[in-house]
C-alpha cells in the first residue's frame, strides 16, 4: 500500500509541475545560420547570454591537442573593438559575471548581467565571433596561463591525473581519449597560425548557438541580435574531418598509478555508457542516485557509514552526445581498495540479478524532480541548459521536457541497462596508489 | 559598353618644393608611378588594383591613392579609396560616356592642415579615353606634359611644379611613369621648415625606391637638418640603415612614430626590425599594436564605443515580514511565488569561535552530528527521509554563527520542517555515531592536508589570528582527540536554544505551511545560555616575524597566501575597504589578475578577498604559480599591494566597482536561499534588514577618500603574514625576504632546511 501511495504522489507531483513550470522559448535563425533561442523569465532583473560553439577537444587532430581549450582562453584576449582582457572589465564593471568552458563536445561562453546590459553582452559576443585578435603576444601569454591551469587543476593536485588517465584507458578512439586540456608538448608546438586557422574553422555563426534568458524585451532582443550578428560571415575554412565512433570494449582493462601528492588510495572505475537521449542513459542516470550520490544510497551507506572502508564514493554519467562513460570513484582508507572494489562489483551484480526497489526508484525520481526545479532558479543555468540541448540535439525544449524521459524509467529499465552496460568485460579500473 | 562609377573619392596633386634661387629642374628626384597589378581573377570578376603616389605640399602627408577597376557582368566599375587623413578630395566630375571616361579632379574642400592648399585652387586633370587604360594613356600624353610648360605654372596659380616626363613604360601589368619636376624658388621660400623637411624626406623615400641611395641619404639628412621633427626624414634614414644597422634603423623609426603615429608602414617596419634583432617580445607587442590600431588597408582604426546600459539604481527586494513567536524565536518570512520552491534556514548566533577553552572544533562537530540520529530515528533513517522527500539539507558553520538549512519543493515543505524540528530539537548524539565521526575526521585530515590550499589557509589563520579564537580553521588531530561526547552534549544543551536562534522561511508557501513551521518552532522550549557579545576578546595584530613555508615534496607549483588583520564587518570602513579589494583582486578585471595572469602569465588565477567577521576580519590574497616563478610572482604581488596603498584607486575604478558589487547583489537574489544567510548575518551582527534595502544608496555614498583611507589602514603589505606551500628544495633558494623563512612539514611540524 505504501508503495502504491508513493507512486501516486509522485505522479500527482509531476502533473502539478508540468502545469506550473513552463520555459517559453522563441527561436530565430539568422541568414548566416546562427541559431538563436530567447527565453523570458522576469523573476529577477538579470539576463544571461550563452554562446555555444560546436567544437570541443574531440575535434582536435593528433599533435594538436589542447587547442579547443587554449582557444577558449584566446576568446578573452580582445577583438576588433575590444582590447585585450577588456571583456572581463566590460562585464565585471557593469555588474556581471562571465566565463568560458571547454569539454570534449563543445566550447561555451557565457555572461550574466543586470538585465539593462543585454546589449553589451551581445556586442561583446558578436565582436569576438567576427574579429578575434589572434596574435603572438596573446597566444604566448595564454599558452603560459593554460600551462599554469594544467598544473593547478591536474599536475599539482592530488588525484588530479586520475580522471584523465581513466578516460585515456577507457576510450579507444583518440578523439575522446585525449585530455581536454591537451598535452604540454602539443601546447608547446602550437603556433599562432594554427590558432588563426582554428578560429576560421569553428568560430562561425553557422557553427554556433546563442541563448538569451532572463528579464528582457523579446522584440528588442531580436533586433539587437540581428544588428550585431546578422552581418557576420561564415568562413570557408573546412572543419577537421574526424571520426567519433568508439569500438565496443572486449576485455576488462586495469591500471595502477602512483600519486606522489595523495595520501590516501583511490579507485576509479568507468564503464562504456549510452549517449544522452538514449533511453538507457536515463535508466543509468537513476542508478547514480541509487548507488552513491545521496546519503541513503547503497554504496555510501555500505562503504562510508557501515563498513567505514572509504571516505567518499561518487560518480555518474555525463550529458554527452557521443560515446559516453559511467564513472564510479572512491577515496578509500589505506589497505581497503580491494574490499571496496569487491563491494562495488557485488552491488552491481546484485542489481543485475535482483534489480532495484520501488522505493529506490521513487527516491531517485524525486531527486531528479527537485533538481529539475531548483536548476530553473538561475537564468544562467537556464541559458546553459538550452544551449546544450540546442547544440547537441537541436531540441532546446528539452529543458522543459527532458524530465519526462527520467519519469518514464522503470525498475526493469534500470536492471536491463545495468546488465547491458556493466558487463565484466566493459570494466575500466584504475587504482591510485600512495606511498 | 556602359561604364559605371561606383565610388568616387580620389586625389590628384603633386606639389613639391626645393631650395635654389631660381626655377630649376630637379632631375630624377621624384618618382610618380602608376602601378597596376592583377591580384586575382575569377570567372565573374576581373579586378585590377591600381595605386598612385602623390605628395601634397604644405602638409606632412604623402598620399597613396588606390582605386580598383573591376569588370563585372559586362559593366566596369571604378572604386576609389583614400586614406582618411588626406582630407576630403573628390573628383569634381567623373563622367562615363559612350566614349569612355572623363575625370576632372578638383580639391573640393580644404580644411585643417590642408587649408593652405585651398589657395592653389588646383590642378585640373582631364582624362579621356575609351577605357581605363586609354584614359591613363591620355593622362600621360596630354595632362602631365602640359605642366612642363610655363603655362601650367600659371594655370596652377603660381605654385605648381613643372613636370618632365622621362619615361612611360608598360612592364607586364605595370605602368610606370618616371618624370622630373621643377620648382619655383619663391614657393620654396614660402614653405615652413617642417614642410621643407618633409619634402626632402619624401624625396629621399622616393629615391630609395629608385635605388638612388646616395642621393636619398643626402636628402634625408638635409631634411633632418632643417627640422628635427621630420618623420619622413627619419623614416627614410631608417630605410637606409635597415640593411646594415638595424639598431640605428629601429631608433630612427621609434623617433618617427613619436612624430607621426598614424603610419602603418612605420610600425610594420619596426615589427620587422624587432624580429631581425631577435626581440620577440617587442615584435609581438608591435604585431598586437598594429592589429589593434590599423585596418587592413592601413587606415587608422577607431574602435566602436561599447553599448553600455544605465547602471542599476535600485532593486526591489522581496517583502520581509518578521514575527516573534511566544517562546522568543524570531522568524522572518519572504514569500516568492515564481517557482514551487521552499527554503528554511535556522541561524544560531554562535560559531566556531565560541568553543569553550580547550574544545576548539566542538561547534562544527556538534552541527555535523545533528542529522546522525534524532527523534528515535537512526542516521540511516534520517538519510532515507531526506532522500525520499527530495530534500536538500546542509549546515553553514563559520566563526561567528551557524546555520542549519533545508530546501525542498513546496509540496515537500512539511517534511522539510519536520526534518529541522527533529534534528534541532531532539538530536540523539549516539556514542557510535560520535566515534564514527571522529574516525572520519582523522581520515579526512589526511585527505585535506594533501591539498596545498588547505595547508596554506590553515597555517595562515593560525599565524594571523594568534591567540584569538578566529585562528581555528578546521579540526586538528589534537582537537579531535580532546573532545568527548559529553562535551558535545553539554555544548548543545547550553547554546542550542530558542533564544539564540533566528529563522528565515523563504519561497512559495501558504499560510498552512507557515503555521506548520510556527507550530514546530514556536513551541520549542529549551533553556540554556544566551549568547551575548562582550567584545573583550584579545585583539589580533598584524605583524611579520617570519615567512612560513610548508614543504610539500613533489609540488610543481607554489601556493602563495598573504593576509593581514582588517576590521569588523560592522565597521564603517568595511564597505569602502571591500570596494578597494574589488579593485585590487576581486575578480578577473582586477589589478592582480590583469598583471599576474593577463600581462605576465604567471598564474591561472590570483584573487584577494575580505572575511566578514563580527570582530577583526582579514584581507587575504591567494595565488598558485609554477615553482620556478615564485619569486617573480611574489615581487609582482607585493608591487601591486604597495601601489594601491601608496597611490590609492582612481575615480573610474571606484565607479566601475560600485557597479560590479551592485550587479553581484542583483544576481545573488536569483537563488532564493542566498538572501537567508545575508539576513541571518545582519541580524546577529546587530544590523538591520534595512541595510539590504538601502544597499544601493549606501554604496553610492562611498567616496574615493573613504576607499583610499580604508586601504591605507587595512592593507599593510609590510606586516601581513606570508605562507607559501611548495617544494622547498625547488623554491627555497629563490626566496628573498627581510625576515627569516620558517619551514614546516605537511603536519605543521618545524623542519630544518
Amino acid at each position: 500500500m505504501r508503495k502504491i501511495l508513493t507512486f501516486l504522489l509522485l505522479f500527482y507531483g509531476v502533473g502539478i509541475m508540468a502545469a506550473m513550470i513552463k520555459v517559453p522559448i522563441e527561436t530565430l535563425t539568422l541568414d548566416n545560420g546562427l541559431r538563436v533561442y530567447l527565453s523570458k523569465n522576469s523573476a529577477t532583473p538579470t539576463v544571461a547570454v550563452a554562446m555555444y560553439y560546436d567544437v570541443g577537444s574531440r575535434d582536435e587532430l593528433a599533435g594538436k591537442t589542447g587547442f579547443a581549450h587554449l582557444f577558449e582562453h584566446m576568446m578573452f584576449q580582445g577583438s576588433r573593438n575590444v582590447d585585450k582582457a577588456e571583456h572581463f572589465k566590460y562585464i565585471e564593471n557593469n555588474g556581471g559575471q562571465m566565463n568560458g568552458t571547454t569539454s570534449r563536445e563543445r566550447t561555451n561562453y557565457y555572461e550574466i548581467l543586470p538585465s539593462n546590459q543585454l546589449e553589451l553582452a551581445l556586442w561583446l559576443e558578436a565582436d569576438r565571433m567576427e574579429s578575434l585578435m589572434v596574435n603572438n603576444i596573446n597566444f604566448e601569454n595564454q599558452r603560459a596561463v593554460v600551462k599554469e591551469e594544467k598544473l593547478s587543476s591536474y599536475d599539482n593536485r592530488p588525484y588530479g591525473l586520475m580522471f584523465p588517465t581513466l578516460e585515456g584507458m577507457a576510450y579507444e578512439n583518440p578523439q575522446y581519449s585525449h585530455p581536454v586540456i591537451g598535452s604540454v608538448e602539443d601546447l608547446d608546438n602550437a603556433k599562432v597560425e594554427d590558432a588563426q586557422k582554428f578560429f576560421k574553422q569553428y568560430y562561425n555563426p553557422n557553427n554556433a548557438v546563442l541563448v538569451i534568458c532572463g528579464d528582457f524585451d523579446l522584440e528588442k532582443a531580436k533586433s539587437l541580435v540581428k544588428k550585431y550578428f546578422g552581418n557576420i560571415k561564415n568562413s570557408e575554412e573546412k572543419k577537421n574531418v574526424v571520426d567519433f565512433t568508439e569500438p565496443k570494449q572486449k576485455a576488462k582493462k586495469s591500471k595502477k598509478i602512483e600519486d606522489k601528492l595523495a595520501k590516501l588510495p583511490a579507485l576509479a572505475i568507468a564503464y562504456k555508457a549510452p549517449s544522452a537521449l538514449e533511453a538507457d542513459f536515463y535508466a543509468l542516470s537513476m542508478l547514480e542516485t541509487i548507488l552513491f550520490n545521496t546519503s541513503s544510497s547503497r554504496l555510501y551507506q555500505k562503504l562510508v557509514k557501515e563498513k567505514e572502508l572509504a571516505l567518499s564514493i561518487s560518480g555518474g554519467i555525463n550529458l554527452q552526445r557521443g560515446p559516453n562513460l559511467f564513472y564510479i570513484y572512491s577515496i578509500t582508507k589505506k589497505g581497503n581498495v580491494d574490499k571496496v572494489k569487491k563491494i562495488i562489483y557485488d552491488e552491481i551484480e546484485k542489481i543485475k540479478k535482483e534489480g532495484i526497489s520501488d522505493d529506490e526508484l521513487a527516491k531517485a525520481k524525486n531527486r531528479v524532480k527537485t533538481d529539475f526545479v531548483f536548476q530553473l532558479q538561475s537564468n544562467l543555468n537556464r541559458a546553459l541548459q538550452i544551449g546544450t540541448y540546442a547544440l547537441y540535439f537541436n531540441k532546446p525544449e528539452l529543458i522543459e521536457t527532458e524530465y519526462e524521459l527520467y519519469e518514464k524509467v522503470t525498475k526493469e529499465d534500470v536492471k536491463e541497462a545495468v546488465k547491458k552496460y556493466f558487463g565484466k568485460e566493459s570494466i575500466n579500473e584504475l587504482e591510485v596508489v600512495v606511498k | 559598353m556602359r561604364y559605371t562609377i561606383l565610388a568616387t573619392i580620389a586625389t590628384l596633386l603633386f606639389l613639391t618644393s626645393c631650395s635654389t634661387q631660381q626655377a630649376v629642374s630637379v632631375k630624377k628626384e621624384f618618382l610618380f608611378s602608376i602601378e597596376t597589378a592583377i591580384p586575382e581573377r575569377s570567372m565573374a570578376i576581373a579586378e585590377i588594383r591600381r595605386e598612385a603616389y602623390f605628395i601634397l605640399s604644405k602638409t606632412k602627408h604623402a598620399a597613396r591613392v588606390s582605386f580598383t577597376h573591376t569588370k563585372m557582368d559586362g559593366n566596369e566599375f571604378l572604386v576609389f579609396e583614400n586614406e582618411p587623413d588626406i582630407g576630403d578630395f573628390s573628383p569634381e566630375a567623373i563622367n562615363s560616356t559612350q566614349n569612355g571616361f572623363v575625370m576632372d579632379f578638383k580639391v573640393k574642400r580644404a580644411d585643417s592642415e590642408l587649408s593652405k592648399l585651398s589657395t592653389l585652387k588646383i590642378i585640373n586633370v582631364a582624362v579621356k579615353g575609351s577605357s581605363i587604360e586609354s584614359a591613363f594613356s591620355e593622362l600621360i600624353k596630354t595632362s602631365i606634359p602640359k605642366f612642363t610648360e610655363k603655362e601650367s605654372y600659371e594655370f596652377a596659380k603660381g605654385r605648381l611644379l613643372v613636370v618632365n616626363v622621362n619615361k612611360v613604360a608598360y612592364e607586364g601589368n605595370q605602368v610606370v611613369l618616371d618624370f622630373d619636376i621643377s620648382l619655383e624658388i619663391e614657393e620654396i621660400k614660402a614653405l615652413t621648415e617642417r614642410d621643407r623637411a618633409n619634402f626632402y624626406g619624401q624625396l629621399a623615400i622616393s629615391n630609395i625606391q629608385k635605388k638612388q641611395i646616395d642621393l636619398a641619404s643626402e636628402q634625408a639628412q638635409k631634411g633632418l637638418g632643417i627640422s628635427k621633427d621630420c618623420d619622413k626624414c627619419l623614416y627614410a634614414r631608417a630605410l637606409l640603415t635597415q640593411n646594415y644597422d638595424v639598431v640605428r634603423s629601429t631608433y630612427f623609426l621609434e623617433e618617427a612614430i613619436k612624430i607621426e603615429s598614424k603610419k602603418l608602414i612605420y610600425y610594420q617596419m619596426l615589427q620587422k626590425n624587432y624580429i631581425i634583432m631577435g626581440n620577440k617580445t617587442k615584435a609581438y607587442e608591435m604585431e598586437a599594436f598594429i592589429m589593434r590600431n590599423f585596418q587592413a588597408d592601413g587606415s587608422v582604426f577607431t574602435p566602436q564605443k561599447a553599448p553600455i546600459g544605465k547602471p542599476i539604481e535600485r532593486i526591489s527586494l522581496p517583502k520581509i515580514v518578521t514575527e516573534s513567536f511566544s517562546n522568543g524565536v524570531e522568524c522572518s518570512s519572504i514569500n516568492q511565488k515564481n517557482l514551487p520552491i521552499f527554503h528554511v534556514s535556522i541561524g544560531f548566533n554562535f560559531g566556531n569561535s565560541n568553543a569553550p577553552e580547550g574544545k576548539m572544533g566542538i561547534n562544527k562537530m556538534m552541527f555535523d552530528l545533528l542529522n546522525e540520529g534524532a527523534d528515535g530515528k537512526t542516521s540511516k533513517e534520517i538519510s532515507e527521509f531526506i532522500d525520499k522527500n527530495g530534500l536538500y539539507y546542509w549546515t553553514t558553520v563559520v566563526g561567528d554563527y551557524s546555520i542549519v538549512n533545508c530546501s525542498s519543493l513546496t509540496e515537500n515543505g512539511e517534511q522539510c520542517i519536520q526534518l529541522l524540528k527533529m534534528i534541532i530539537q531532539t538530536p540523539q548524539f549516539s556514542d557510535s555515531e560520535f566515534k564514527k565521526l571522529k574516525k572520519q575526521e582523522v581520515e579526512a585530515y589526511q585527505l585535506k592536508t594533501s591539498q596545498p590550499d588547505y595547508l596554506a589557509s590553515r597555517m595562515l589563520y593560525r599565524i594571523v589570528y594568534g591567540e584569538h579564537p578566529y585562528m581555528y580553521y578546521d579540526a586538528t588531530l589534537k582537537t579531535i582527540s580532546g573532545i568527548t561526547l559529553d562535551d558535545v552534549k553539554n555544548y548543545y544543551n547550553s547554546f542550542m536554544i530558542p533564544k539564540n536562534s533566528y529563522i528565515i522561511i523563504n519561497g512559495d508557501f501558504d499560510e498552512n505551511l507557515y503555521s506548520k513551521l510556527k507550530e514546530a518552532f514556536g513551541s520549542w522550549s529549551k533553556e540554556g545560555t544566551e549568547v551575548k557579545y562582550e567584545g573583550n576578546r584579545v585583539k589580533p595584530q598584524s605583524k611579520r616575524d617570519a615567512v612560513y613555508f610548508i614543504h610539500r615534496p613533489n609540488s610543481m607549483q607554489a601556493t602563495i597566501k598573504y593576509a593581514n588583520i582588517t576590521t569588523a564587518y560592522t565597521d564603517d570602513s568595511f564597505s569602502p575597504l571591500s570596494l578597494g579589494n574589488e579593485i585590487l583582486g576581486g575578480g578577473a578585471s582586477s589589478r592582480l589578475f590583469m598583471t599576474l595572469r593577463e600581462k605576465e602569465g604567471l598564474t591561472y588565477g590570483v584573487y584577494s578577498g575580505l572575511s566578514e567577521k563580527r570582530e577583526s576580519g582579514i584581507f587575504i590574497v591567494s595565488a598558485q604559480v609554477r615553482a620556478e616563478v615564485t619569486d617573480k610572482a611574489l615581487a609582482s604581488l607585493f608591487r601591486e599591494l604597495n601601489l594601491i596603498v601608496t597611490d590609492g584607486v582612481s575615480e573610474q575604478e571606484l565607479s566601475d566597482k560600485k557597479k560590479t558589487v551592485a550587479g553581484e547583489f542583483a544576481i545573488s537574489l536569483e537563488k532564493g536561499s542566498a538572501i537567508n544567510e545575508e539576513l541571518i548575518k545582519l541580524k546577529f551582527f546587530q544590523k538591520s534588514e534595512k541595510d539590504l534595502e538601502n544597499y544601493f544608496a549606501d554604496l553610492n555614498k562611498i567616496k574615493i577618500g573613504d576607499v583610499n583611507s580604508s586601504i591605507k589602514s587595512y592593507i599593510v603589505p609590510d606586516n601581513g603574514v606570508i605562507v607559501i606551500v611548495g617544494d622547498y628544495d625547488k623554491i627555497g633558494k629563490s626566496l628573498n625576504f627581510s625576515v627569516p623563512v620558517a619551514v614546516f612539514d605537511e603536519n605543521f611540524k618545524p623542519l630544518k632546511k
